[in-house]
């Protein structure tokens, strides 16, 4: 089902744990040097300014060749420009295709900014179209990214279509009457519950081939589960949405159920982070502590901003320099001090040992391609 | 790490029992919360100096401007006196900072020190109409201290009040009052600038006084000296085509450069800015042609086949760069 092959990203996945085995010092130079000549990948990711370079020129060519087309065609009723549009995102996708299938594209900017493009000319299509009815825009672009998330492999595509299944569902069950609107928030809860353990189960399974969408998805799944209970949004949501006037000291309907979980669930995750040793929970858990600190505020303030300001720094300092000093010393399984210190020395090292096993390689291979003469390969001759 | 995928390794004979041991017992090393806990400290530090910012901008009229003055000499007097004590002295080679606060006290002492030059030069008007003068002191120890506690962050605050001091000694204070920047003075200052900013890179690269500073210096230089040769061509449109050259000329020497060193960051940098330069001849070539459809056409062609060509340039020299690896 993917575009790559399932080869070169498991190669590309040996290769990353192997970097990471040699920066922490495990294997040898020799042992790593093995495993990515044994483990090749023809996967092109190039370097990480180039690729925004080339994020960037694709969106110059594609919005150019839309102005182009457009002009040429002189569309201008809502069906022509629908069509236009919807011409355009075919093509965003064929090319992609095309590009993967010849070049293997990953990750490497361009392949990121088409499939986004795609997806964008396609939601406006359908903003022309449908322009009331979300309930069909968001399953139509769950089903386009899902599939772009699957074939290429691409997280940010993932976490499009887990956010649009969570509008979809979010949207049919408010269809449903008043019960569904008193218990939209819950149910809401459980959905990215049930996503969150869902992912980790499928973790399990396809890792080198996903391990970024899971990841990605992991974390949105958190963020939604957290801002479905949280106070502020199921108030102001509700409020938005079914036009209930409320203003910022009337109570709401089980409003101390909201607060509880606006309160715990931060702490939550960042305890239950420490005890499984999961970093995306703990960052997550710093993060949406910090959403909560705004939510009370947002209803409680009690002091001016700066006061509050000075006392939370305060706080902050005085946490942070607590730990970094108790964590000098290794305890229960963390340390403050930054075990990659030597890294760039590190780098420098797997930079050279890849220099020195690809460099002959590469060249045969560009040499061949060359001579092959394929059309894939014309445009590079031509600048060699 | 993935220890299932190394047994695998294991069995395929890749890697040796101790190494495969190393990375079991990889697992029950402790985790590092460096970087986490660094954030929250530093996270800190900004809401503590802005609230006290803004407290003492509230109460300005019950504390007084000299009180206040006292406060922020007192305060920046001692941040310096604590990094002078705990400094390891100079070296020209890269000095690590001594403890953790070291970086921030210091950054904070000249934060400080800029505040108080500037407003004293507002309340008191010390340096009468020589705003050269007023932006020169600081910049003179700014680039002190950035060199003595080998500081970079210090090191692009001076570069800042450098630029801002070549600005202000370049116009009439007359034109900077008006916000007029698209005149010649400041755009030739910014030339000056931005290539004296990129020799300063290369000597202080090959003596090695402090090779570790020559990447801020050739950033701001090359960034300076782009915007400028930019802004030349659009400011002298008679004779655009001749700043074309220079701004061509510019461009293939950092190119030259960026290929010998290696450095993806320059070579995208150089190849955007003279990709704005290019655009911006082709569109003025195509606007003589007048005002019909026909060059709207061509110049949209323009820009799809020359994003495509670029496209295609840069994944050849990020080919060539990787080739001869280097980071």
């Amino acid at each position: 089902m993917q575009a790559y092959n399932k080869s070169d990203l498991y190669n590309k996945y040996v290769d990353e744990q192997a970097t990471e085995a040699l920066h922490t010092g495990c294997i040898s130079e020799e042992t790593y040097k093995n495993i990515i000549q044994t483990h090749p990948s023809k996967l092109y990711t190039p370097n990480y300014f180039i690729r925004i370079a080339l994020g960037l020129l694709t969106i110059i060519a594609v919005v150019f060749l839309g102005l182009l087309l457009w002009l040429f065609t002189s569309a201008s009723s809502n069906e022509a420009i629908t069509t236009l549009l919807i011409f355009l995102a075919i093509l965003c996708y064929v090319t992609l295709e095309l590009l993967v299938k010849n070049k293997q594209f990953y990750n490497a900017g361009l392949d990121n900014v088409l499939m986004s493009m795609a997806i964008i000319f396609i939601v406006s299509a359908l903003f022309i179209s449908y322009e009331d009815s979300w309930l069909v825009m968001s399953s139509i672009t769950m089903f386009i990214s899902l599939w772009l998330s699957i074939r290429f492999t691409d997280a940010f595509m993932a976490i499009i279509s887990y956010c649009c299944l969570f509008i979809f569902l979010f949207l049919l069950y408010l269809k449903a009457g008043t019960i569904a609107k008193a218990t939209a928030p819950l149910l809401m809860m459980c959905v990215s519950a049930l996503a969150y353990f869902l992912i980790k189960k499928i973790m399990a399974r396809e890792k080198f081939i996903y391990q970024f969408c899971i990841k990605a998805v992991i974390v949105v799944s958190l963020v939604t589960f957290y801002a479905s209970g949280n106070y502020f949004i199921v108030k102001e949501l509700s409020n938005q949405m079914f036009h209930l006037q409320l203003s910022t000291d009337s109570p709401i309907p089980f409003g101390w159920l909201f607060w509880t979980f606006t309160l715990i669930i931060p702490p939550a995750y960042i305890i239950y982070g420490i005890i499984k040793k999961d970093f995306l929970l703990i960052r997550a858990g710093l993060g949406l502590m910090a959403a909560t600190i705004f939510t009370i505020k947002y209803y409680y303030a009690v002091l001016p901003a700066e006061i509050e300001m000075l006392i939370g720094g305060i706080i902050l300092i005085a946490v942070s320099y607590t730990l970094i000093k108790y964590f000098t010393k290794p305890k229960y399984g963390y340390t403050s001090e930054n075990v990659y210190q030597s890294k760039n020395e590190l780098l420098n090292v797997e930079a050279l040992i890849i220099a020195e096993t690809f460099s002959e390689k590469t060249t045969a291979e560009s040499d061949s391609l060359y001579r092959g003469g394929s059309g894939g390969g014309g445009g590079a001759t031509g600048e060699y | 790490m993935d220890i299932p995928l190394f047994t695998k390794l294991a069995e395929e004979k890749l890697i040796n029992e101790q190494e495969f041991k190393n990375i079991e017992s990889q697992k029950d090393k402790p985790l590092s919360v460096h970087w986490d806990l660094r954030t929250l400290l530093y996270l800190g530090i900004i809401l503590v100096t802005t609230a006290t910012g803004i407290l003492i901008y509230k109460n300005i009229d019950t504390l007084g401007h000299e009180v206040l003055l006292i406060i922020i000499a007192a305060v920046c007097a001692g941040c310096f006196f604590y990094c002078i004590k705990n400094s390891k002295g100079y070296n020209n080679e890269k000095v690590e900072s001594p403890d953790i606060w070291f970086d921030y006290v210091l950054l904070l002492g000249c934060l400080l020190l800029l505040t108080f030059i500037g407003y004293i030069q507002f309340q008191y008007n010390i340096f009468g109409n020589r705003w050269g003068l007023a932006a020169f002191i600081p910049m003179v120890i700014l680039f002190i201290t950035a060199y003595y506690f080998d500081h970079v962050g210090v090191l692009s605050l001076s570069i800042t009040n450098l630029a801002a001091w070549a600005g202000i000694s370049a116009t009439p204070l007359r034109i900077l009052k008006e916000n007029d920047f698209e005149n010649p003075p400041i755009i030739f200052a910014g030339l000056i600038l931005g290539a004296g900013l990129v020799a300063v890179s290369f000597v202080v690269q090959h003596k090695n006084i402090k090779a570790h500073f020559a990447f801020t210096y050739k950033n701001f230089g090359a960034h300076i000296l782009f915007i400028s040769l930019i802004a030349l061509m659009t400011y002298f449109q008679n004779i655009y085509i001749i700043c074309f050259v220079l701004l061509a000329l510019v461009g293939f020497l950092f190119f030259k450069n960026a290929l010998k060193e290696n450095s993806f960051y320059f070579l995208v940098i150089t190849c955007l800015y003279t990709y704005i330069g290019i655009s911006y001849v082709v569109i003025n070539l195509l606007s003589l042609m007048g005002f019909d459809m026909l060059p709207i056409y061509l110049g949209i062609i323009y820009f799809i086949a020359s994003g495509i060509g670029l496209i295609r340039l840069l994944i050849h020299y990020n080919k060539i760069l990787k080739r001869n690896a280097g980071l």
